[in-house]
């Protein structure tokens, strides 16, 4: 026997259609699977990121709420009258108000910052999400699609090789 | 046949590096799936063969590829991402020197190439 030629069809094994359908069947069970385990644990990790995002709002609403409270202290000892020794009207000392609003101010400062911080990160997140999945959509296309059709083909090609081993076979026991 | 049952017993002695626990699970699908397409212009030679190689294992072979780059990539990114954000919730978090969004970006990037010059090109 000659070998193989690009023009004839070479089939060393029968059940070559019948192996390739099922690996391919398996290859899209599984991975679609995988798939699943991948969008899982991005979720997980949007979960994440958005209940850092909530605590950091958080922060930063109750730094307002000090610094709404700070400067009520200050505007109180502000107002408050107060006099020196010889009862004479005199500035009064609201050092340490002024040095809580400070410390009030910069606090609120540090959470808006972290929340802007936490913004930016979030934009890059929806930003790598949006990549992912333009090649997600691919993957599952293929899997979806293009494999399932394949083994169509290959369905096709294996009733054909069967159809040509039995009429071989009806030939051979005809003679 | 002897050197078929080589070829298996090498199959089954692969074992591949673990990368990360989003890409692991797509190793052996893959690495074992992609042997057996490839080695069908053993058994199967004809016009439909190559047309089975060019239409399904080699546009398999590039769509999963760039899929799998694609979550290595993503799970390098979302890893920085979250790090960077845990930090931010320290309860002296921006209290010391500033990271800039440039630096921000840096800090994602880095990440990322790191992971894309440590890589192992050839898993697929």
């Amino acid at each position: 026997m000659a070998g193989p030629s690009r023009k004839d069809a070479y089939i060393g094994n029968p059940e070559i259609f019948i192996k390739l359908m099922g690996s391919i069947d398996t290859f899209i069970q599984q991975n679609n699977e995988n798939v699943r385990k991948v969008d899982d644990w991005m979720f997980d990790v949007e979960n994440e990121l958005q209940k850092i995002k909530e605590l950091l709002e958080q922060r930063v609403m109750d730094a307002h709420t000090k610094l709404q409270n700070a400067d009520f202290e200050l505007n109180m000892c502000r107002s408050m009258p107060s006099y020196d020794s010889e009862n004479r009207p005199q500035k009064p000392n609201c050092s340490s108000q002024e040095s809580a609003r400070l410390k009030a101010k910069r606090q609120l400062d540090v959470a808006q910052k972290n929340l802007n911080q936490m913004n930016e990160l979030l934009r890059y997140a929806q930003k790598f999400a949006r990549e992912y999945d333009d090649k997600k959509q691919n993957f599952v296309k293929l899997l979806d699609n293009k494999l399932p059709s394949s083994v169509s083909t290959l369905h096709k090609h294996h009733q054909i090789m069967q159809e040509y081993l039995n009429l071989n076979i009806n030939r051979n026991g005809e003679k | 046949m002897a050197r078929s049952n080589t070829n298996n017993q090498q199959t089954q002695e692969h074992k591949f590096e673990s990368i990360n626990p989003l890409v692991d699970p797509f190793h052996d699908s893959c690495y074992y799936f992609f042997q057996e397409l490839n080695k069908v212009s053993e058994v199967w030679d004809d016009a439909a063969s190559e047309s089975f190689r060019h239409e399904v294992t080699v546009h398999s072979q590039n769509i999963t590829k760039n899929y799998v780059e694609g979550v290595l990539d993503i799970y390098e990114k979302y890893s920085v991402i979250l790090e960077q954000a845990q930090k931010l919730t320290k309860w002296n978090a921006g209290f010391g020197g500033w990271m800039s969004f440039l630096d921000l970006s840096m800090v994602v990037e880095r990440g990322v190439s790191r992971l894309f010059f440590n890589r192992d090109d050839h898993r697929l």
